[in-house]
C-alpha cells in the first residue's frame, strides 16, 4: 500500500471541520510530547521528575472547568476570545483578513475610558452605555480605516493593520505613563469609577450576554440578512461578486466596522468587567492583553468561521489555556508562558494542518506500466 | 516535498559547478550535429489527464530538422498541454519523448533547454518589471557571479541581426508591444541555443504586416540554423503559407498529418471542427421595436492599460440580435464590460432607453434592466461554493420583491430558482447543490436561467457558447433567440463565425477595437466577414 | 539600535524579493534573542550564543519556508503562527534565565557607542545589495519574487531559490534577535523584542524593497527610537512625548504603503514591489 499526494477538487464543511480536529489532537501530541521533556520538581518526594502528559491534562481539564478554581477565569477569558474571535470571522468572510483586533481593542479601551473619566459622576445605567457606545465607535473608526484603505487602494491589510495596532499601543502608553490618564502608580491608569464597572449577573459580567447575543446574530446576518448574502459572495468570489453589482467598498467598510466595534467593546469586557483590572495595567500587562485578541485568529480558524461554532471553541482554547497556565503553574510547578507555548503549538499545527485543504492523501495501488 | 532534499544538497556540495558541468556535456553531445532532415524530435503515445478532462489522449508526433511542423487545433483540443509536455513543463502520464534517437524525461524546463528545446509561450512568460536583456538572459545555466553586460549585449545583438529583430535591449518589458514582447521571448529561446523552438499561438496578437515579418524570420531560421520549429496556431491561412508538415488535433486526439502542399483550407477546416453541417438554430423573425441602446464613439482600455476599444457606435433594438464578430482580443471582450459597467469608459457614451448611462454603477444597470453573460462562467458569472439557490440569487438579491428589510426571502428565491432551473433544464440533484460540481454547460444553463427568467430589456451575450459541445450550444442559441420574441435587444459576441450568422440580424465584425463595417445579415458573406475579422478591407 | 534593524530588515527584504513573506520577523527575533542568550548564559562564551542564535534563526526560517512553500500555507498565517509559537515558547523556555547575563560575559563594543556588528551589518546590506542587482543569482532572484511561472520556464528552480533566500533571512533574522538579547539589552525579560520586529518588517516596505533606501531608513528608524527616549537632549524645543516618536515608523510605513498602491505610483515608478510576493508557487 502506497501512499500518494492528490490535489484536492472539493473541500466540504465537513472536510474543513474534520482537519481542524486532526490539529487539534495533533496539538495535544505535540504538547504531550513537551511536557514530557520537561522536569518539574516534586515536592512529596523531592526529586525531579518528567511530568506525565495524562496527569497533566487531567489537572488541565479540572481546574479549568471546576467552578471554585478556574471555571470562573475560563468563562471571562473564553468571552473575550470570543469577542476577538467574531471580530475576525466576519470580515474574513468577506475576503478580509482582520488582524488590527489588538489595535481595534486599544481604540475601544481608550473610547471606555475616555467616556468614564470624563462623565464619572453619571450613573451606571447611562455611564455604562456610553460606554459601550464608545468602544464600539473607537473600535469601528480604527476598523474603518483598514476596510477603507483595503478597498480601494488594495493595500496589503495586514501589514497595515500590524502598523496600526503598535501605534494605538503607544498611543495608550502615551496616555497612562506619565500622562493625563496616570494613576496612583507610575505607569498604569486612574481607576474606573464604580459607576463604571460591569454588573455581574452570577458572578460573571454582563458583556458575556452581550457576546452571545451578537454571536448568534452575527450568524442570522450571515445566513438571512441581504447584506450577509454580500459579505458571503464577496468572500467566495469578489469578481462575481462586483459583476452582480454588489459594492465591495460597502461590503467592506461594513464588516471592518462591525468587527473594529466588537473588538473595541471587547476592551469594555476586559478592564470593566473583570475585577482583577477596572483600570488599565502597566504596559506590558496590558500589551499581553491586547495580544490575546490575536488568538482569536486561530479560533476563528479551527471553528471554521462559524460564529456559533466559535463558542465552544473559544471555550475550549480558553479552558485549555487557563488550566495549563494557571492550573499546571500552580499544580504542578511548570515555568511561567506555558500556555502561551500551548497556544503558539495549536496555532502552528493548525496552520500547518491547512494544507490539507488543498490536497490529501490517497492510497495507491500499484499499477504497472504499459 | 522531496523539494527539501533539494535545498539540503545545494547547501552542502555547492553542487552547481558539478551540475553544470554535466549538463554542459550532455547539452553538447545531443544536438551537436544536426543534420537537415534527420528526426529531432519523436513522440508516441502522449497522454495527459487533468482532474476534468483527457487533455492529450496517445499523441504520436515527430519533426525533423529544417522544417516547420504546424500544429492545428480549436480551444481546448490539447494543443497547449502537449506543447507544455515537450518543454518540460508538464509530466506526461504515459507516453515517452526520444530527442534524436535518445529517450528523454523531463523533469523540469532546464533539462528541455538543455537539449536546446526553446518554447515562445501564448501568455508571454516574461518579467515585466525587468530589462529586455535581464529576461533574455534570466536562467541561462552557463551564467556565475556577476552579470558581464557588455558580453551578453554583444552576444544577443548579434542573435538579433542575424534574424532581423529590432529591439531596445535596455526597456523594460512593461513597455514593449506584443510583437516586441514576442520578439524578446524568441531571442531568449535563441540565446539560450535552442534548436527546436516551439511557438504557441505566435500570430494571436500581431497584425497583418508583423505576421508577415515574423513568418520571414520563421523562414530565415529554418533555412539557416537547422532549427524545427513546431507551431501552434488555428489561423488557417498562416499555416498554409509558412508549413511544410500540419498535424492536426482535436479533443486531445491527433486526427490527420499531412504534408502542407497535400492540404487545402476546407480540409483541414473540417477535421478541425469535424462537421460540416452547422448546428441547427430555429430563426425567428420579429419585427423590430424602437432603438433601446445607443453607443457613440466608446473607448476603452484592456486591463494592461492599452486602448482595446478605440472609438465604437453602434445601435440596437428591441427585438435584434446585434452580432459582433472578432478574434479574441480585438477589443470585443472590453466592449462587453463596458456596456455591463464592469469597465471604464474613456470617452464615448453610452444611452439606454434614453438614459445616459456612461458613468452608471453594475447595480444601477441590472436594475434598468440590462443584463450581461460573462465568458468567465466559473470566475465571475458564478460563485462555485454556492448552492444553486445561493446564485440565483445573484440576479435577485437586490430586487425589493425577494428582500424585505434587509432580510432577505429565501421562499420565494428558492421557488424562483426551482423554476428557472427546470425550465433550462439544469442537470443537479437538487437545489441546494453547490455550483462547482456542476459541468461546463449546465453552469451555462443555471446563468441563463437567472439572467434571462429576470426578462432584461437588453442582453449583452459574451461568447455564450465558449466550450460547450454541440447539444449545449444550440440549446443556448435556441434559448437567446426566443428572447427575440419578449423585444429584448441581445448583443451577441462570437468567435465561431457560423453562429454569428446564423444567430444575427446585423453583423459588426470587430478588429483591434475598431468595428470594420455593419452589415445586414441578409447581405453578409462567410467569407468577407471572415476577411474583415482578419483586418481586411478596413473602412478608413 | 540600527543595527539591529537593519540585520533583521535586509534579512527579510531577501526574503521579499524571492516572493516569501515573513510576517513573523519579531516571533524569528524572539527566537533569535532567546536562543542565543539562552546558549551564552549557559557556555558563557559570547560567540557561541549567536552563532546559535543564527542557527535557530535559520531553521525558523527552514520551518516558515517549508510551511510557505511545500505546504503552501498562507504565508501570512504561517508567519502570525510562528510569532506567536515564538512568543509562546520564548517565555517558556526563557523565563528561568529572566535577569542579566553572568559576569564575565563583554559586551562588544567600540567608541562606547558602536558594536563591531554594526559595520557588519552596513557590509551586510551592502552586499546583498550587490547581489541582487550586479549577480545572475539576484536576476533569478528577483525573477522568483516578480513571478514564479516566468522563472521556473525559464529553468530556475523556483522552490530552491525560495529555500534559500529563507533560510538567510532567517539567519539574519536570528542574528539581529542575538544581538538584541546579547549585547544591546545584556538581560533577559519578558518579550524583549517589544515590538522591533514589526518595525522591521515596516522598515522594509519602507525601504521599497531598495537596499539603499533600507540603509538610509534603518539609521533613520533607529535615530528615532533612540531619539524617543530623551528627545530633550537634542531638540530642546521641539520635545514631543516620548510615544510619538515611537509611533513615527509605523505611520510613516502606512504612508508609503498606500502611496505605493496607488494607480499613479504604480504607473510612474514601475513595479517597486515584487509581484509575487506572498503567493504561493504551484506547480501542476
Amino acid at each position: 500500500m502506497r501512499l500518494k499526494l492528490e490535489r484536492r477538487l472539493v473541500l466540504t464543511g465537513r472536510d474543513a471541520v474534520k482537519i481542524s480536529i486532526y490539529s487539534i489532537i495533533a496539538t495535544f501530541v505535540i504538547f504531550s510530547i513537551l511536557l514530557m521533556l520537561t522536569e518539574v520538581w516534586n515536592e512529596k518526594e523531592q526529586k525531579w521528575e518528567r511530568v506525565n502528559p495524562l496527569e497533566a491534562y487531567k489537572e488541565i481539564f479540572s481546574f479549568a472547568f471546576d467552578p471554585e478554581f478556574g471555571l470562573g477565569l475560563t468563562i471571562r477569558r473564553g468571552m473575550l476570545l470570543l469577542f476577538a474571535t467574531l471580530a475576525f470571522i466576519l470580515p474574513l468572510r468577506a475576503g478580509i483578513w482582520n488582524i488590527g483586533g489588538e489595535g481595534q481593542f486599544y481604540l475601544g479601551t481608550v473610547g471606555a475610558f475616555g467616556v468614564a473619566y470624563a462623565l464619572s459622576d453619571l450613573p451606571s445605567g447611562a455611564l455604562i452605555p456610553l460606554m459601550l457606545i464608545a468602544s464600539a465607535l473607537c473600535g469601528a473608526g480604527y476598523g474603518a480605516i483598514t476596510g477603507y484603505l483595503k478597498a480601494r487602494l488594495n493595500v496589503n491589510e495586514i501589514v497595515l493593520a500590524i502598523m496600526l495596532n503598535n501605534i494605538a499601543y503607544w498611543l495608550i502608553h502615551f496616555l497612562i505613563v506619565g500622562g493625563p490618564w496616570m494613576g496612583t502608580a507610575e505607569s498604569v491608569s486612574k481607576p474606573l469609577p464604580v459607576s463604571a464597572r460591569a454588573p455581574m449577573i452570577w458572578e460573571v459580567p454582563f458583556t458575556i450576554f452581550l457576546v452571545l447575543a451578537i454571536s448568534v446574530l452575527l450568524y442570522f446576518l450571515l445566513t438571512k440578512f441581504k447584506i450577509g448574502y454580500q459579505i458571503r459572495a464577496l468572500g467566495h468570489n469578489p469578481a462575481a461578486a462586483k459583476y452582480a453589482g454588489m459594492s465591495p467598498l460597502k461590503i467592506s467598510l461594513f464588516v471592518m466596522t462591525v468587527g473594529g466595534a466588537i473588538a473595541g467593546i471587547a476592551a469594555y469586557h476586559l478592564w470593566a468587567g473583570d475585577p482583577g483590572f477596572y483600570m488599565i495595567p502597566k504596559p506590558q500587562s496590558y500589551q499581553q492583553q491586547g495580544q490575546f485578541m490575536y488568538y482569536g485568529i486561530i479560533c476563528g480558524l479551527i471553528c471554521v468561521l462559524n460564529p456559533i461554532a466559535a463558542i465552544p471553541t473559544a471555550i475550549f482554547i480558553s479552558g485549555m489555556t487557563v488550566g495549563s497556565g494557571t492550573g499546571l503553574i500552580s499544580r504542578l510547578g511548570l515555568g511561567f508562558g506555558i500556555d502561551f507555548a500551548f497556544l503558539g503549538i495549536l496555532f502552528l499545527t493548525f496552520v500547518a494542518f491547512q494544507f490539507f485543504h488543498q490536497y490529501r492523501i490517497v492510497r495507491v495501488k500499484k499499477t504497472r506500466m504499459r | 516535498m522531496h523539494e527539501l532534499l533539494g535545498p539540503v544538497q545545494k547547501l552542502r556540495d555547492f553542487v552547481f559547478r558539478k551540475h553544470k558541468g554535466k549538463r554542459e556535456r550532455a547539452r553538447k553531445n545531443l544536438l551537436a550535429k544536426v543534420k537537415r532532415g534527420e528526426t529531432v524530435l519523436e513522440a508516441k503515445g502522449i497522454t495527459k489527464r487533468f482532474p476534468a478532462v483527457v487533455a492529450n489522449d496517445h499523441i504520436d508526433f515527430d519533426i525533423k530538422a529544417g522544417e516547420i511542423h504546424a500544429v492545428l487545433g480549436e480551444n481546448g483540443a490539447g494543443k497547449t498541454t502537449l506543447m507544455n509536455i515537450f518543454y518540460g513543463l508538464l509530466k506526461p502520464d504515459e507516453g515517452e519523448i526520444y530527442v534524436r534517437g535518445k529517450r528523454v524525461d523531463f523533469k523540469s524546463p532546464l533539462d528541455a533547454i538543455d537539449l536546446g528545446i526553446g518554447m515562445v509561450h501564448q501568455h508571454r512568460k516574461l518579467v515585466p518589471a525587468h530589462t529586455v536583456l535581464e529576461n533574455i538572459i534570466l536562467g541561462h545555466p552557463e551564467t556565475k557571479g556577476i552579470i558581464d553586460v557588455k558580453k551578453a549585449e554583444a552576444e544577443v545583438k548579434k542573435l538579433c541581426e542575424k534574424y532581423g529583430f529590432k529591439l531596445d535591449l535596455s526597456a523594460r518589458v512593461w513597455q514593449l508591444s506584443a510583437a516586441e514582447k514576442q520578439m524578446v521571448e524568441i531571442v531568449k529561446a535563441l540565446y539560450r541555443g535552442a534548436k527546436l523552438l516551439i511557438l504557441d499561438e505566435p500570430t494571436s496578437v500581431l497584425t497583418p504586416i508583423e505576421t508577415e515579418k515574423l513568418m520571414m524570420s520563421l523562414k530565415a531560421m529554418a533555412k539557416d540554423e537547422l532549427a524545427l520549429i513546431p507551431f501552434i496556431t488555428h489561423k488557417l491561412p498562416i499555416v498554409l503559407k509558412v508549413s511544410d508538415r500540419v498535424t492536426v488535433l482535436r479533443r486531445g486526439k491527433v486526427v490527420t498529418r499531412l504534408r502542407t502542399k497535400d492540404a487545402t483550407m476546407r480540409s483541414l477546416a473540417r477535421s478541425m471542427v469535424g462537421r460540416d453541417v452547422a448546428f441547427k438554430v430555429k430563426r425567428v423573425k420579429v419585427e423590430r421595436g424602437r432603438q433601446i441602446l445607443e453607443v457613440k464613439d466608446l473607448s476603452a482600455l484592456s486591463d494592461k492599460g492599452i486602448l482595446a476599444l478605440r472609438g465604437v457606435s453602434f445601435s440596437v433594438r428591441e427585438g435584434e440580435i446585434f452580432g459582433i464578430a472578432g478574434i479574441a482580443g480585438n477589443g470585443q471582450h472590453e466592449l462587453a464590460e463596458t456596456l455591463m459597467g464592469l469597465r471604464k469608459a474613456e470617452k464615448g457614451k453610452v444611452t439606454f432607453e434614453g438614459r445616459d448611462i456612461t458613468n452608471s454603477s453594475i447595480l444601477e444597470r441590472w436594475k434598468m434592466g440590462i443584463a450581461y453573460i460573462p465568458p468567465e462562467r466559473v470566475e465571475v458569472g458564478t460563485v462555485g461554493d454556492f448552492s444553486l439557490v445561493d446564485n440565483v440569487a445573484l440576479n435577485y438579491y437586490f430586487e425589493p420583491e425577494f428582500s424585505r428589510r434587509g432580510i432577505l426571502d429565501y421562499k420565494k428565491i428558492r421557488e424562483r430558482a426551482g423554476k428557472a432551473i427546470s425550465e433550462f433544464d439544469v442537470v443537479c440533484p437538487n437545489v441546494d447543490c453547490e455550483a462547482k460540481n456542476l459541468s461546463g454547460g449546465n453552469l451555462q444553463k443555471l446563468i441563463l436561467a437567472r439572467v434571462i427568467s429576470r426578462r432584461p430589456r437588453l442582453l449583452v451575450a459574451n461568447l455564450p457558447t465558449h466550450g460547450l459541445d454541440v447539444g449545449a450550444t444550440e440549446f443556448v442559441c435556441n434559448r437567446l433567440m426566443e428572447l427575440k420574441k419578449e423585444m429584448t435587444g441581445i448583443v451577441f459576441i462570437s468567435e465561431d463565425l457560423d453562429e454569428i450568422m446564423a444567430m444575427s440580424d446585423r453583423i459588426a465584425p470587430i478588429y483591434e477595437g475598431k468595428f470594420v463595417d455593419i452589415v445586414p445579415a441578409e447581405k453578409a458573406k462567410k467569407e468577407s466577414i471572415g476577411a474583415m475579422m482578419a483586418g481586411v478591407h478596413l473602412k478608413r | 539600535m540600527a543595527t539591529l534593524f537593519m540585520f533583521a530588515a535586509i534579512g527579510e527584504l531577501l526574503d521579499q524579493r524571492s516572493g516569501v513573506l515573513n510576517v513573523g520577523l519579531e516571533g524569528l527575533m524572539l527566537f533569535g534573542a532567546a536562543s542565543g542568550f539562552i546558549t551564552t548564559t549557559l557556555t558563557g562564551s559570547l560567540l557561541l550564543g549567536f552563532l546559535v542564535g543564527m542557527a535557530v534563526g535559520g531553521a525558523v526560517g527552514l520551518l516558515h519556508g517549508f510551511l510557505s512553500i511545500s505546504l503552501r500555507v498562507n504565508q501570512v498565517v504561517s508567519g502570525m503562527a510562528i510569532w506567536i509559537l515564538a512568543f509562546g515558547l520564548t517565555t517558556y523556555l526563557a523565563n528561568p534565565f529572566t535577569g542579566p547575563l553572568p559576569r564575565g560575559v563583554s559586551s562588544w563594543r567600540i567608541g562606547g557607542l558602536l558594536s563591531p556588528l554594526f559595520f557588519v551589518a552596513v557590509a551586510l546590506v551592502f552586499i546583498i545589495w550587490f547581489i541582487l542587482s550586479k549577480t545572475h543569482l539576484g536576476l533569478k532572484i528577483r525573477a522568483v519574487g516578480e513571478d514564479p511561472s516566468v522563472a521556473e520556464a525559464s529553468g530556475i528552480n523556483v522552490t530552491r531559490t525560495r529555500y534559500l533566500c529563507v533560510i538567510i533571512g532567517g539567519v539574519l533574522g536570528g542574528l539581529s534577535g542575538a544581538f538584541l538579547s546579547l549585547t544591546y539589552l545584556g538581560t533577559w525579560s519578558h518579550n524583549p523584542v517589544a515590538g522591533r520586529g514589526w518595525i522591521s518588517l515596516a522598515l522594509v516596505f519602507f525601504s521599497m524593497w531598495r537596499p539603499g533606501l533600507l540603509f538610509a531608513g534603518a539609521l533613520i528608524f533607529g535615530t528615532l527610537w533612540q531619539f524617543a527616549l530623551a528627545p530633550e537632549m537634542l531638540l530642546p524645543g521641539l520635545a514631543l512625548p516620548l510615544q510619538f516618536y515611537r509611533m513615527i515608523p509605523f505611520a510613516v510605513t502606512i504612508v508609503i504603503l498606500i502611496v505605493v498602491s496607488t494607480e499613479r505610483f504604480r504607473k510612474r515608478w514601475g513595479l517597486a514591489k515584487p509581484a509575487a510576493l506572498g503567493l504561493p508557487y504551484v506547480k501542476e
